[in-house]
This record gives structure tokens, C-alpha cells and sequence, in this order.
């Protein structure tokens, strides 16, 4: 598949945090790992630039919170290794990128011009490597901060 | 029954009535009662994380609005055994309790996190198994180890955690 348009390394990503996706912890709001749950190992975002800058746009339901990462520090996330059945590294090792991933014409999803995927190449094939995948995401996430908090009537 | 005849009723220990209603009586002479002690402030402690637990059997799919499947009622019912087994752990090796954030993955497993400090520590539960990710940075490879929660393992887990 051909992407015209690039996502830059500077630009960017906000991704929804729904509810049950977030603790109180020592009076810091914590994002856990779930909040980057993802059937397909390609979790969803939005390009900030490309939504006018407007978390809440967002926004999946009024009491979800929307956390930012830059794609540079997704990008950096490197050297995503898989192990073999005795614990050792198979080669080749993943690069994780963010790539354009409009939604158009959808028969379910609501047109959304910003959305993008981040993703591993080669595609991750192993729930362990994911999982890291997601407490990265989450660390990212967490150090970039909240833009718009959740209800925490709604605290997990 | 065939022992009742060897008994001899004369060495047995006479009944007292009075034993019933005076200090032996009392609670303070219960045998078990500092185990129902301790159960009563476990059942306390690990009060709220067992109300998310069963919080999670009534989330359907797509729970997350990211397409997640509906949390695994055999998985739920082995973090149920993982929660206690990793608390009796903790605090026999004398070590702070923390209480875990409670979740699900994206299949169906249970998911636990505690955080201290930089640290995290992550256990999954399936339905007949559990693992765990140790935390502490953003690098995949250099700083995090995963591996299958062994009962045996709780304790170096929680030790490192709290570091």
C-alpha cells in the first residue's frame, strides 16, 4: 500500500482513553497498559494537525480521556524483539512507525481524515511483543501527559 | 461402630456445664479466632480489587470502544486465585501491599498493574495461566523482562518492585 501523505516525526497523536483504562495511584492519574489495547496490534490515533488541534474531537464519549505522544518518541521506540520458544532473539527485529490511515466511507466508522495507525514492521505476531509495545505506549503517553482528563466520576 | 465399644466412657472427661458459660467460653478462648481475624482483614483489603474483578464479568465486547473482546469468565476466575495467592505472598515475605489497577487486554485476559516509583509490574491472567512485565523505561528490549508467573516467583517480583 502507497501513503501519499507522511506523518512527521514532530507532529503530534492523541488517542482516546476510555473509561476502565485509568487509575488514581498515588494521587497521579495513571494510564495503564489497556489503554492502548488493540485486537489488530495497530492501535488507533489521531494527528493533532489534522484535527485542528482539538483533543476532544478525539474523543470516543464524553467521559474518555485523551492522552498525547509525539511520533518521534513512538518512532524510537526500537529494537522490538521477538523471542524464539527458548528465549532467544529471532531475527528480524521490528521498527514501530505511524502511518496516515484516513477513514473514509467506512460502513461503521464516522469519516475521520486524521486517523492514523501505529504499527510494527514486520507486523507483530506475538502477544509478549505487544504487550511491551503497549507499556511503552503508555510510558510515552503518561511522561507527554493528559489533555483532557477523564471523568474520574468514572475512576477505575 | 465398632470403636464405640473399645471406649471406656469412665476415662473420658466429664461434662461441665459450667464450662460452656464461663471464660472458656469466651471469644478470646476461640481457636480460630485470630484466623478469622486475618481472613477478615484480607477480605477487606482485597475488597476493592475483587469488586473490580466481578465489575469486569458484566463489561461486554468492545468494552473500550477499541474492539477489545468481553473479559474471560475462566480468566477473571483465575485472577480471582492470583490476586490472593500474589497478597498471602506479599505479606508473609513482610513487604507493603499495594493495590493493582484492574483491567483487560484486548483477548479477554485479566489484566493487573502496580506502579512504585519507576517501576511497574504488569500480570496478565489467562484462563489456565499467568504472566507478568517488569517495567522501567520505554525500551522494549533493554528495560523490560517478561516471563510465566510462577507462585515461586511472587516474591522476587514484589521485592524488586519495591527496591
Amino acid at each position: 500500500m502507497i501513503f501519499a501523505d507522511k506523518v512527521e516525526d514532530e507532529e503530534v497523536l492523541y488517542r482516546s482513553v476510555s473509561v476502565g483504562c485509568f487509575v488514581m495511584s498515588d494521587g497521579v492519574l495513571r494510564l495503564t497498559s489497556t489503554a492502548f489495547n488493540d485486537p489488530t496490534r495497530r492501535p488507533s490515533v489521531d494527528r493533532a494537525k489534522l484535527c485542528g488541534a482539538n483533543p476532544a474531537s478525539t474523543r470516543k464519549r464524553l467521559t474518555d480521556g485523551v492522552v498525547s505522544l509525539a511520533a518521534l518518541s513512538v518512532r524510537e521506540i526500537a529494537n522490538v524483539v521477538q523471542n524464539d520458544k527458548h528465549g532467544q532473539p529471532v531475527l528480524p527485529y521490528y521498527q514501530v512507525d505511524v502511518i496516515p490511515d484516513p477513514v473514509k466511507d467506512h460502513a461503521e466508522l464516522p469519516d475521520n481524515p486524521a486517523h492514523g495507525l501505529i504499527v510494527a514492521c514486520p507486523d507483530i505476531d506475538n502477544d509478549r511483543v505487544f504487550k511491551r509495545l503497549k507499556e511503552s505506549l503508555a510510558r510515552i503517553a503518561e511522561t507527554d501527559g493528559w489533555l483532557l482528563e477523564p471523568s474520574l466520576a468514572n475512576l477505575s | 461402630m465398632t470403636v464405640a465399644a473399645h471406649v471406656d466412657a469412665r476415662n473420658l472427661p466429664a461434662f461441665q456445664q459450667a464450662s460452656s458459660s464461663t471464660h472458656l467460653a469466651q471469644i478470646v478462648n476461640d481457636p480460630y479466632r485470630m484466623v478469622k481475624r486475618h481472613s477478615s482483614i484480607v477480605n477487606l483489603i482485597l475488597h476493592v480489587p475483587r469488586m473490580k474483578l466481578y465489575a469486569l464479568q458484566k463489561l461486554p465486547a468492545n468494552w473500550d470502544d477499541a474492539g477489545s473482546a468481553r473479559p474471560d469468565p475462566l480468566a477473571i476466575s483465575n485472577a480471582f486465585n492470583w490476586l490472593e495467592r500474589v497478597y498471602d505472598q506479599v505479606v508473609a515475605a513482610q513487604f507493603e501491599w499495594l493495590a493493582p489497577s484492574v483491567s483487560a487486554s484486548e483477548k479477554g485476559e485479566i489484566v493487573f498493574e502496580w506502579w512504585r516509583g519507576d517501576r511497574k509490574l504488569t500480570v496478565y491472567c489467562g484462563a489456565d495461566n499467568a504472566e507478568f512485565i517488569q517495567v522501567w523505561g520505554v525500551h522494549i528490549q533493554n528495560e523490560m523482562e517478561d516471563g510465566q508467573l510462577e507462585a515461586s516467583g511472587i516474591v522476587n517480583l514484589w521485592k524488586w518492585l519495591s527496591a
